[in-house]
């Protein structure tokens, strides 16, 4: 029910990355997870992924460079600075109101322009705490950041998909499509893109 | 109404919140650089223990009340605010070597899983380790959770050799417990490690072994000097 792209082994579509559980698709559940699956996947995928991760490194060594992708700096200002707090109240509503139960095109197009203030808002930001240790302020904020990439794929995927099946129901498009393809969204240097399993 | 953390006062809204609501309601309306943990928010993670009015409680399960003291948990190495290092006690568990040693083949039944039921539940969270007092003048003590870890495995019926748990509690390790059940109180599964360590001294009799401490004579003068 959407999640990291993974194989049957677990693996990643990034060397070395494995993914288990709610945040990976191994694609057990098609489109609605039935409820006490979740609890059966993690412990079967689980064991497998053990398992797979041990004959991995087995094969490829291991070998992690630790690289400084932000540059956080440009974050630190002394003085008054407002936390994202409220942006987070304010995505939360958004998310839930317009990309909920019930979705239709014009609430999605409605949430795509709110989510782009909320980034403007939270590019703006600043965090006057620079202390590199245990800051739980910096942490839970660019966190936040994850949060509004993920939003923005949810909103993608589910302005895409024109249909109505398992969980995602749009009330424009009540019926199924014939097909039932999966939708894969990649994020790269020019952004977010969202296509269906077939389409290249 | 007022509470205090770390001797800090803060005025937070009265309505019926946890300790854990009142810290993130600290954080994101009047000190955001106020450091916490917690992860589950339900009761079942143990990564919220701390103390309040001196009685180690999980934030997200008590109640704030007016006047309310909050502080991180004792005897752990503070890190920041209300954060405490809790890596090495988990080293403490590695010298108890607590995982099956020799598996038999057994069927577990009610009746057995009955006997280790209330010692699994244990999270790690620290509460018993704050809470004991031995722990102020002996620094290496095993520790309450680490001797109900010991329990869960000796008292499973699947464990065919338990020799190994009995010899890796003697030292540092049960006879050192004062019994004062402060760890008992402190959980927040509602486990009784003193009845776990009082099981233990049992079993480790069985296994041939005896209290160290000498017994009270009159050559140490009963183990106290009222005369001093």
């Amino acid at each position: 029910m959407g999640g990291i792209d993974v194989d049957e082994n677990l693996h990643s579509s990034i060397q070395g990355l494995f993914a288990v559980g709610e945040c990976s698709n191994v694609k057990v559940h098609g489109a609605n997870r039935m409820g006490g699956n979740s609890l059966l996947e993690i412990v079967h995928f689980g064991r497998r992924v053990g398992k797979s991760i041990s004959q991995y490194i087995q094969e490829k060594p291991l070998h992690v460079k630790q690289q400084e992708s932000t540059n956080l700096s440009s974050l630190f200002c002394q003085g008054e600075c407002e936390p994202f707090f409220t942006l987070r109240k304010t995505l939360g509503k958004e998310m839930f109101d317009k990309a909920g139960i019930f979705r239709d095109e014009e609430g999605l197009c409605e949430l795509e322009k709110s989510l782009e203030v909320i980034e403007k808002t939270y590019s703006s930001l600043t965090i006057s705490d620079d202390n590199m240790s245990h800051n739980m302020w910096l942490v839970e904020h660019l966190k936040f950041g994850n949060s509004l990439l993920l939003a923005k794929a949810v909103v993608k995927s589910a302005l895409h998909r024109k249909e109505s099946r398992g969980a995602h129901y749009r009330s424009d498009f009540v019926g199924r499509n014939e097909k039932a393809l999966h939708s894969y969204v990649c994020l790269d240097e020019k952004g977010l893109h969202v296509s269906f399993g077939d389409e290249s | 109404m007022r509470v205090f953390v770390q001797g800090v006062e803060y005025q937070i809204p009265d309505n019926n919140m946890t300790v854990l609501n009142a810290l993130i309601y600290i954080r994101e309306n009047i000190n955001p650089t106020l450091a916490f943990g917690y992860n589950c928010k339900s009761g079942v993670c143990g990564s919220c223990a701390l103390r309040v009015n001196n009685q180690e409680r999980l934030s997200c399960e008590y109640k704030i009340e007016d006047g309310d003291k909050i502080e991180p948990l004792g005897r752990h190495h503070h890190v920041k605010d209300l954060l405490v290092d809790k890596k090495p006690l988990r080293q403490i568990l590695q010298k108890v070597h607590t995982w099956l040693h020799v598996r038999s083949e057994k069927v577990m039944d009610e009746s057995s899983i009955e006997l280790i039921e209330k010692q699994s539940d244990c999270v790690l969270c620290s509460s018993c380790f704050s809470a004991c007092p031995v722990l102020d003048v002996k620094f290496d003590f095993l520790g309450p959770f680490a001797l109900t870890r010991a329990y869960r495995y000796v008292a499973d019926v699947r464990e065919e050799d338990k020799s190994d748990f009995i010899e890796d509690i003697q030292m540092n390790g049960i006879w050192d417990c004062t019994l004062c059940g402060e760890c008992a109180i402190a959980c927040p599964a509602g486990i009784n490690p003193k009845a776990d360590i009082l099981a233990l001294r049992t079993k480790s009799m069985q296994y041939g072994y005896f209290d160290p401490t000498p017994p009270p004579s009159f050559d140490d003068e009963f183990g106290f000097n009222p005369n001093f």
